[in-house]
């Protein structure tokens, strides 16, 4: 419904119908139309990116680092995802909230589990040397990566890019970047 | 994206960054997308998605030095390499 009408067009009512729910029901759970809003997109992340089943693979630090990249990015380019996150864009002037929470949502999801991940690829190994795999900067450290390998696809989905054409760029993009994200790691910044 | 390779090239004139790999002729477009992608990206998604532009304006700064110093050591790590 959401994704159809977009936040405003989408009524409790309507909703309430498709959901076979009295509106009380729906209103029990979430108290108004924003906080069911962002449980829906909070529900559809992570129903379609689930961290948790992001596991890296490969010989080498480039190809289980590849891996993740390959993994999340072919999680978030759905067609679900990118709709949610446009239908959030489009109110942000009368909802900033809304938006704002739906992206730190994701942000937060992301960051954490790329954190979580590099700190378990840095506990052997290469990594492990590395000053931008310290614990002090791990979490910098993620959001680069997620920066440098997942955002620009999102944004050039959010663009309207087709994500059959943006699915297929995935692995040449992720390893490019990849190997970029790791040149600057092992060389380490100057601050 | 053809401001900022135009910029790039520009600063590949001199010694340093001249003697980049990164910074060649042919590498110049993906330098300058990966440029855009770490510093300026991140940025306007914030804004897209809400968040206050003055705050964002203060963050400019210390965001672009570490992003630019991230982005100067990779592309000196694979001149090394």
């Amino acid at each position: 419904m959401f994704l159809d009408r977009g936040f405003e067009g989408a009524s409790i009512e309507e909703i309430a119908e498709v959901a076979r729910a009295g509106k009380p029901t729906i209103y029990a759970r979430h108290p108004s139309k924003k906080e069911l809003f962002t449980a829906v997109v909070a529900r559809n992340f992570k129903k379609f990116v689930r961290f948790e089943e992001v596991t890296p693979v490969g010989a080498t630090v480039e190809e289980r680092l590849v891996s993740v990249g390959i993994t999340i990015l072919g999680m978030a380019l759905q067609v679900e995802n990118i709709g949610l996150f446009r239908a959030s864009i489009a109110e942000v002037r009368r909802f900033p909230d809304l938006a704002k929470e739906v992206s730190a949502m994701a942000r937060e999801r992301g960051n954490e589990a790329i954190t979580r991940l590099l700190g378990e690829m840095a506990e052997c190994g290469e990594l492990h040397a590395l000053r931008a795999f310290g614990p002090d900067r791990l979490r910098t450290t993620a959001r680069f990566f997620l920066d440098l390998v997942v955002l620009p696809l999102i944004m050039r989905a959010l663009f309207g890019e087709s994500l059959e054409s943006l699915c297929a760029e995935i692995p040449e993009h992720v390893s490019s970047r990849v190997s970029f994200f790791l040149a600057a790691c092992r060389r380490g910044t100057d601050d | 994206m053809e401001a900022i390779t135009r910029l790039l090239c520009e600063m590949a004139e001199g010694e340093e960054l001249g003697a980049l790999r990164a910074f060649s002729a042919d590498r110049l477009q993906t330098a300058g997308r990966i440029f855009l992608d770490i510093i300026v990206l991140p940025m306007v998604v914030g804004a897209l998605f809400g968040d206050s532009l003055e705050s964002l304006r203060a963050e400019i700064p210390e965001h672009v030095s570490s992003r630019v110093s991230f982005f100067l050591a990779a592309c000196r790590h694979r001149s090394d390499n």
